[in-house]
């Protein structure tokens, strides 16, 4: 029988995939990481339906005042913007990819994304920050969640 | 005062009100005196089991400690709830334990986490208390809230396990773990050893503690499921499938039939890739190199169906209170069917090669051994029982979802070896296929979740799902705000790991134990919670 077992090894081949030399793509439907379209996001108008959702509070909402973060995450708070308007983090560090928010959103804003290559090498580049004002917004995002 | 009631010759002499009263689960209020009694009586009683022990801390609403016994009754698909109630300034009840075994941890589980005392149990020590916790830091009382910083003391002795008496010359004490090769997780074992032979098995578990019930405390129920998926991530969707079935119960929700088979279909789905890496996992500790590999592949490409068709490879997300909360689209079950397919193709190749391979079946056959009686007095519950003739499953017992709608058998084995646990799995995950094949069959169309209403304050529920492990019990009282107050899951390994030390001595050499471990298939998190 180990002669068997060594012929269906040998038949099996090589089954690995090249990645991370090739990329390996996930189906649509995977959640991975959530990105937000600051253009449809209505948290400047006072909305914040996607905060209520979120279990592991991941996205917070402040009133854009300099130098408050939201509590415990003083350390990566990356936001360095002027301004009115609200200041809308999105931290991935702390995201558990439920996708809650994504069904909370009513204006579709927030969306789950095939990609998982979540690792970075600052604490901070896990925060995702984006200053939204009222009508006639300037968006602002100001950290990339993009590794690299 | 046990002595005065133990003259009851029926159950109902000691019910002193009835509660709920659902064909499917009933509940009836005792004097927590009587509870020893009336547990005598049930043992007794044909085809019914132990199912879970717990305590609540009720004294917001009416003063008072509640230890509930639920007790399953599997001829008439029910369950029965005992309701005691304890007085919080003598918090105490007589220990079920000398009737009936299995309750052993669960009391110790009750006095670390609401300091009610069982009087005249057999080992009244911590269980799963952090060794280094203040002894009057009751976890599930409602007056500690879950953020609070617990202050940390220098363990004390009296609380710990009698230390093992000191070996005799020729005799060896083989520490194992916390900390092993791999991606083991934590637990720990003392192996007393004679020559080869293992003649004890003392074992320290709960490192894992995250406190989930506690953090669900004050939940919306919307965001519970996230939390019972982090039980045990590859028990995720029995556990979610439990808690949204005990909010549904609570809420009087009643869940759309595609949500139903869409939950039965995902359930298997879990099985199936549990089953296969369980293979995985024995071929390993047998030494069957290209086995594990093989079964590996086979995994892999569950996983990945799971990740394709429900976004999330080890099913998180999808059980939300009233259904699911994504639909499947045709081509999908084509998928699924392709895949399924697949898999019985591979499983004609794979398992005969197994059954023919001695090196693996000589490892197998006849190690570990977990005698019938012990399995039924320490309640093991799942494929770990129904290997040592205990010929109980839910999914056929008290179907839920849509297994009353599917055909499948359900696999006994009388021997209670490793090779038993073995041939159950594999038997199991050829009626998983069944099952999903006929899901994708007969699913009906329609809505996939219902809406949920809130219920009155003080609603409680009870749930639950045959994981791949074994029976998953989850149990809520939600509050007048509509958020958690208690949650109680009782995770299969927890039932099966309390039985586990019984098979390791006796005709078993050091080397089987890896063997025997790894036959059990327990998880260390999904115990500890």
């Amino acid at each position: 029988m180990q002669i068997a077992w060594l012929i269906r090894g040998l038949r099996t081949g090589v089954v690995t995939t090249r990645y991370p030399r090739e990329p390996e793509t996930l189906p649509r439907g995977f959640r991975g990481l959530p990105v937000l379209d600051v253009d449809r996001c209505h948290a400047a108008d006072g909305c914040n339906d996607c905060v209520q959702a979120c279990l592991p509070r991941a996205i917070t909402l402040d009133a854009e005042t300099r130098g408050q973060g939201d509590t415990g995450r003083e350390s990566f708070a990356v936001s360095e913007e002027a301004g009115g308007g609200v200041l809308l983090r999105l931290n991935y560090g702390a995201c558990i990819m439920c996708g809650l928010c994504v069904a909370a959103c009513q204006s579709t804003a927030i969306t789950m994304t095939a990609d998982y290559e979540l690792a970075v090498r600052q604490p901070g580049d896990l925060i995702c920050a984006a200053t939204l004002r009222d009508q006639g917004a300037h968006h602002e995002s100001t950290a990339s969640p993009e590794p690299n | 005062m046990i002595e005065t009631q133990s003259t009851a010759k029926t159950l109902e002499q000691l019910i002193r009100d009835v509660g709920r009263d659902s064909q499917r689960f009933a509940t009836a209020t005792v004097r927590a005196d009587d509870l020893p009694a009336a547990a005598r009586l049930l043992v007794r009683e044909e085809g019914t089991a132990f199912a879970d022990l717990f305590a609540v801390d009720d004294r917001d609403r009416s003063g008072r400690f509640q230890i509930h016994l639920i007790w399953a009754f599997d001829p008439s698909a029910a369950w029965l709830d005992l309701i005691a109630d304890v007085d919080p300034t003598h918090p105490e009840y007589p220990s079920l334990a000398p009737t009936l075994p299995a309750v052993g941890w669960y009391e110790r589980e009750i006095r670390d986490e609401l300091g009610i005392e069982p009087r005249d149990h057999p080992l009244p020590r911590r269980l799963r208390r952090p060794a280094d916790w203040p002894p009057e830091t009751y976890l599930l009382r409602r007056d500690l809230d879950w953020s609070t910083t617990i202050p940390r003391i220098p363990a004390r002795a009296e609380d710990e396990l009698p230390p093992l008496a000191v070996a005799p010359e020729g005799v060896v004490d083989y520490p194992l773990g916390p900390v092993r090769s791999g991606v083991v997780e934590s637990g720990h074992y003392t192996l007393r050893t004679v020559g080869e032979e293992i003649v004890d098995c003392r074992l320290q578990l709960f490192y894992k503690h995250r406190g989930v019930e506690k953090r669900a405390e004050g939940l919306s129920i919307l965001h519970a499921p996230l939390v019972a998926e982090r039980i045990s991530g590859t028990s995720a969707f029995a556990h979610s499938l439990a808690l949204c079935q005990a909010i549904e119960m609570a809420c009087g929700a009643v869940v759309p039939k595609r949500a139903q088979f869409l939950r039965t279909l995902f359930a298997e789905l879990e099985r199936l890739y549990n089953h296969i890496g369980y293979q995985a996992d024995l071929c390993q500790a047998t030494g069957l190199g290209v086995g594990q590999a093989q079964w590996e592949i086979l995994k892999e490409r569950l996983l990945r169906l799971n990740a394709t068709v429900a976004g999330h490879r080890y099913l998180f997300g999808l059980n939300v209170p009233g259904g699911l909360s994504r639909d499947l689209i045709p081509p999908v079950f084509g998928t699924i069917r392709r895949a399924l397919h697949d898999l019985r193709t591979d499983l004609d190749v794979l398992e005969p090669m197994l059954l023919g391979s001695a090196s693996h079946l000589d490892r197998l056959e006849g190690t570990g051994i977990l005698r019938s009686a012990d399995a039924r007095a320490y309640g093991a519950v799942g494929p770990i029982g129904r290997a040592s003739n205990i010929d109980r499953d839910l999914r056929r017992d008290h179907p839920y979802a849509a297994y009353d709608a599917v055909d499948f058998a359900v696999p006994i084995v009388e021997t209670g070896d490793a090779l038993a646990r073995f041939q159950v799995r594999l038997t199991e995950t050829r009626e998983s296929i069944r099952i999903a094949e006929q899901v994708i069959d007969t699913i009906p169309g329609g809505p996939i979740r219902a809406e949920i209403s809130l219920p009155a304050a003080g609603a409680t529920g009870f749930g639950w799902a045959e994981s791949s492990r074994g029976a998953s019990l989850h149990w809520v009282a939600i509050g007048p705000d509509g958020t958690i107050t208690r949650y109680r899951a009782r995770p299969a390994s927890f039932a099966n790991w309390q039985a586990f030390p019984l098979a390791v001595p006796g005709h078993n050499i050091l080397t089987d134990f890896p063997v025997i471990e790894q036959s059990f298939g327990l998880s260390f998190a999904g115990a500890d919670r």
